[in-house]
């Protein structure tokens, strides 16, 4: 006779309620009786019965187990509770500290997280590949993150598993509806584009795209352009980069682009377009897309694609031979930003992960010093409670539960620092780190965080963090010795002090950048570009026909020095070029310019001469070239030296003097200057009087728009094209600057705590010895010797490593920098002193002034 | 030596009529044919476990059978500190006793 087992939950239920001590020998027990009483009553009734056998007991167990543990922890938060609120200078810098840091590095993991999330919003993202050309030079391999324009079709025509190939390429055009018309940066895309990755519309279908005369625009295009008129169906007309001209048709309007994809467009049109600016995309494998992607219907086939792009290396090489490629390779969409540092020229750019790290690496860092101050004032307040402990002891408290009654009052304080501190994130320190940053997030910590398991992250890290070292550390103390000789020495140990130490290297480490970077900033604004900048105005223009027609009007001006123009500008447009020196191939820089611009810009001349328009020579066979260029040669004498720039020989006629192109990030490269033709002028370049600059500005529009009313008038002042660069600088050293103040703020109140204790404690041998004469002075060593040595100890390894640090990070960053110096060190120094000083001098004044009376009443 | 009490003191009684084979399930009906009462596992074992530590009962381990899903049985028997103990309370228990006879409301009440 076989019988059926007893129900498994139940089993399994009674298993982990009872104690492994009779546990088999019970659960034997009833297993016997199911068996009984199935083979009596049947098996619904035995069943049953398995089934009482908990439930009758149940209110036992809820009892014994949840109401007194419920009782239990309940005692330890109000015994905590009842600590905090006696204490009241130990329970407000607990929280306060832990708030505040907990406030800034949540708003520091959102901020971290966001940026994490690039790219993200792409649905087909883990199908999607960006198709790259691996180039060798010098048997250095490159990933490079473009390919040949007919690759795409090729790949879509000849493979299998690929779902779609779609590319993308950039170019300027003049856009126009009526009397609106700007420069705008056109998008050409493949049918497949809007499938393939996500852009939502606001109107219109994805199908649109597939119609040559369509265009799919932003809503800000649409506003721009039709104000608040319905632009569905209405025509734009686009001047592309040739002069061709044609129109198409509003059929799409595309949500504005959230900074979190890293690509994007404003105005898109079908790829097919591309025809009409004189561009063979169908054919020229030398032509080469901003990005080609495709999206492969099983992403696992991507290395057996990866390996027949193989076939096509050939028609790639014939024909752009300047380029040769080894191979193609697939990049992963959601690895490519990521790992984009390793391929050049992504379409998605590379995101600095250092910067992120640092972040939170910051962020944590104060989390520790918070959890230090809790860790000091809890074991210096330790002393105050050290006969509840004995007592607790005495009465058979095992020395885990002390430990976990002081954990669990732990956790109540950075329970409470913690909403504290989210409702800082969200108020403060987040709209802080926007507003400083500059960025346009349209997000707060909420929905930022899918992280939702940060906050019970936060909460675990600081409480064990902060709670642990304390808790096992007060709940070992021995009863017997606690009540025999009541002088327990706690908070003086070597713990507390190299604790109090690492505080103030932390802040002086933050406080040196910052001061640093600050005065990088102000530095930089301030260094000389080596060309004059001021007074200069720069007017982007197409061609001959714009720059003859304005070019003489504006010479009868007055207030206009000099006019001159080029299809490079500097600190904006300039080629990278390879030029040819016996036989080697070098990168070099390269500007084509109009004869006047280097003297307009006011660049000035070491050795040879400037252009000159009529020499014929000039036009097509000299060059200028910049000292970096001299030094980069190892040319003893420029003059005696001729190189190819393609099949044409140049030799050099001038060189000058260097100046920065770009910021001062980077450093100045070799760059040769060639004469060009009006015709090919893109930037129109004025230098006005002292002075006269936003006049003559203003008389530029009103010219423009009388003679070029067809055109867009776009010109910038020359001294504001770095402002956005030297802003960020600034940013970037005020983001450190609050960051700084946090520490320095965290540390100043772990510092009151420690001494506001060891007052209280002391409270009593001030008052004697005040009694006994000891002057204000006397009383004011007393208190705090022991705080200001700690803190001059470790300024030595706090000085050591702040200039370290802060000279290594302006390496980093910059080529042109602020040198660092002991000056800035010492002012960190200086600042941390004082505020050490006022934090100490409040506490001890109001020790030292206490009347004795007071204190020794009670003895 | 402490006294037994009720329950202590069915318990060891049942074991010594149980000759030897006294565990849980055979303790737990023989409890309930004699008395009528139920006893649930959780009492019996907690009265078993104090008695063991009192060293009143000693616990052995017996055979795997099936019908307990291949668990062992555990066996109980009286020590000699048991049966003094028992003896004991049966001393007491004659004492109290003693010279009862008609147990009715009179003399009990003090009427």
């Amino acid at each position: 006779m076989s019988f059926s087992k007893p129900p498994k939950i139940a089993e399994l239920i009674i298993r982990i309620l009872t104690r492994p001590g009779n546990r088999s020998l019970l659960l034997g027990d009833l297993e016997e009786d199911y068996r009984y009483y199935t083979s009596e009553k049947g098996l619904i009734y035995a069943k049953l019965w398995y089934w009482m056998q908990i439930v009758i007991p149940f209110h036992n167990f809820i009892k014994n187990q949840i109401y007194w543990s419920y009782y239990m922890f309940k005692n330890y938060f109000k015994s905590a509770y009842r600590n905090l609120f006696r204490n009241k200078t130990y329970g407000t810098i607990s929280i306060l500290s832990l708030a505040i840091t907990i406030g800034c590095a949540i708003s520091l993991f959102s901020l971290v997280h966001i940026f994490y999330k690039f790219d993200k919003g792409h649905e087909n993202r883990q199908r999607i590949f960006m198709v790259g050309t691996v180039i060798e030079t010098n048997s250095v391999s490159e990933k490079w993150g473009i390919a040949p324009a007919p690759l795409a079709p090729a790949i879509k025509a000849d493979l299998s598993n690929i779902e779609d190939v779609v590319r993308i390429t950039y170019q300027d055009g003049k856009m126009q509806n009526d009397d609106r018309v700007f420069y705008e940066n056109i998008c050409f895309v493949d049918n497949g584009f809007l499938d393939m990755f996500t852009y939502p519309l606001v109107s219109g279908g994805k199908a649109v795209l597939s119609e040559k005369d369509a265009v799919i625009i932003t809503e800000n295009i649409a506003l721009k352009y039709f104000g608040n008129e319905d632009p569905i169906g209405r025509q734009l007309t686009i001047t592309f980069d040739n002069g061709s001209k044609a129109s198409f048709f509003v059929k799409g309007i595309a949500e504005n682009m959230s900074i979190l994809k890293t690509f994007g467009f404003e105005i898109l049109l079908n790829y097919d377009n591309l025809d009409r600016t004189g561009i063979d995309h169908v054919n020229d494998w030398s032509k080469k897309p901003r990005a080609t992607f495709l999206m492969l219907k099983d992403p696992t086939g991507a290395r057996d694609i990866e390996a027949q792009l193989s076939r096509y290396i050939n028609q790639q090489n014939d024909s752009d031979p300047d380029w040769m490629a080894k191979e193609f390779f697939l990049g992963p969409f959601e690895e490519i930003i990521y790992a984009s540092s390793n391929i050049r020229n992504s379409i998605t750019g590379a995101i600095a992960s250092e910067a992120f790290i640092i972040f939170s690496a910051i962020g944590l860092i104060l989390l520790i010093l918070a959890c230090i101050n809790y860790i000091n004032v809890a074991l210096a307040s330790a002393t105050r409670r050290i006969k509840e402990i004995g007592i607790r002891k005495v009465f058979g408290s095992k020395k885990n539960q002390l430990c976990i009654q002081f954990l669990s009052e732990n956790l109540l304080v950075c329970l409470i620092a913690l909403l504290f501190g989210i409702i800082l994130a969200q108020t403060v320190f987040f709209p802080a780190f926007q507003y400083i940053g500059e960025l346009n997030i349209e997000e707060n910590i909420f929905t930022t965080i899918d992280l939702w398991y940060m906050f019970p992250g936060i909460l675990l890290l600081t409480s064990i963090l902060s709670g642990l070292y304390p808790a096992l550390f007060i709940s070992s103390y021995n009863p017997v010795a606690i009540f025999r000789d009541k002088k327990i020495r706690i908070g003086k140990n070597l713990f507390t002090k190299m604790l109090l130490g690492f505080q103030f290297v932390v802040t002086s480490i933050l406080i040196t950048v910052t001061i640093v970077l600050r005065l990088n900033a102000e530095y930089q604004s301030n260094l000389d570009w080596k060309y004059e900048p001021d007074n200069l105005i720069v007017l982007p223009v197409n061609g001959e026909e714009h720059y003859s027609i304005f070019k003489n009007e504006i010479g009868k001006n007055p207030d206009i020095v000099s006019v001159s123009g080029g299809s490079s500008h500097i600190g904006s447009i300039s080629s990278s070029e390879r030029i040819e020196y016996r036989g080697e191939k070098y990168q070099v820089r390269r500007f084509d310019v109009g004869s006047n611009y280097l003297e307009t810009m006011g660049i000035k001349l070491k050795e040879g001469r400037f252009f000159n328009e009529e020499r014929s020579t000039d036009i097509d066979r000299s060059v200028l070239v910049n000292e970096e260029f001299v030094k980069f040669m190892k040319w003893d004498d420029p003059f005696n030296e001729y190189f190819r720039i393609g099949s044409i020989e140049y030799s050099v006629i001038g060189v000058v003097n260097d100046f920065h192109h770009n910021n001062f990030m980077e450093k100045i490269r070799p760059m040769v200057f060639r004469l060009t033709e009006e015709n090919n002028f893109k930037f129109l370049v004025v230098k006005t009087r002292e002075g006269r600059m936003i006049d003559s500005f203003e008389y530029l529009r009103d010219a423009w728009k009388r003679l070029l009313p067809q055109d867009p008038y776009e010109a910038f002042y020359q001294s504001q094209l770095f402002d956005q660069y030297l802003r960020n600088e600034k940013n970037v050293s005020k983001l450190f600057g609050l960051y700084a103040l946090v520490a320095l703020v965290i540390s100043s109140l772990g510092l009151f705590g420690l001494i506001s204790i060891n007052v209280l404690k002391k409270i009593r041998e001030i008052g004697i010895r005040k009694v006994l004469g000891a002057s204000t002075f006397n009383i004011v060593r007393l208190v705090n010797k022991g705080y200001l040595r700690i803190m001059l100890t470790s300024s030595i390894p706090a000085g050591i490593l702040s200039f370290y640090l802060a000279s290594s990070l302006m390496k980093i960053i910059h080529v042109y920098h602020l040198t660092v110096t002991v000056y800035h060190v010492f002012f960190t120094f200086v600042i941390i002193l004082l505020t050490t000083l006022i934090t100490i001098s409040t506490l001890v004044r109001r020790a030292a002034l206490t009347n004795p009376a007071e204190t020794l009443r009670y003895e | 030596m402490k006294e037994l009490t009720k329950t202590e003191e069915m318990i060891l009684l049942t074991i010594h009529r149980l000759e030897g084979k006294a565990y849980g399930v055979a303790l737990k009906h023989k409890i309930s044919e004699l008395t009528g009462k139920n006893i649930a596992y959780g009492t019996l074992y907690f009265i078993l476990d104090q008695l063991t530590a009192k060293e009143y009962v000693s616990r052995y381990k017996g055979e795997p059978t099936p019908e307990r899903g291949g668990r062992r049985k555990y066996y109980y028997r009286l020590t000699i500190e048991g049966i003094d103990a028992l003896k004991e309370s049966q001393q007491m228990h004659k004492l109290i006793w003693d010279g009862i006879k008609n147990l009715s409301m009179e003399k009990g009440t003090g009427k």
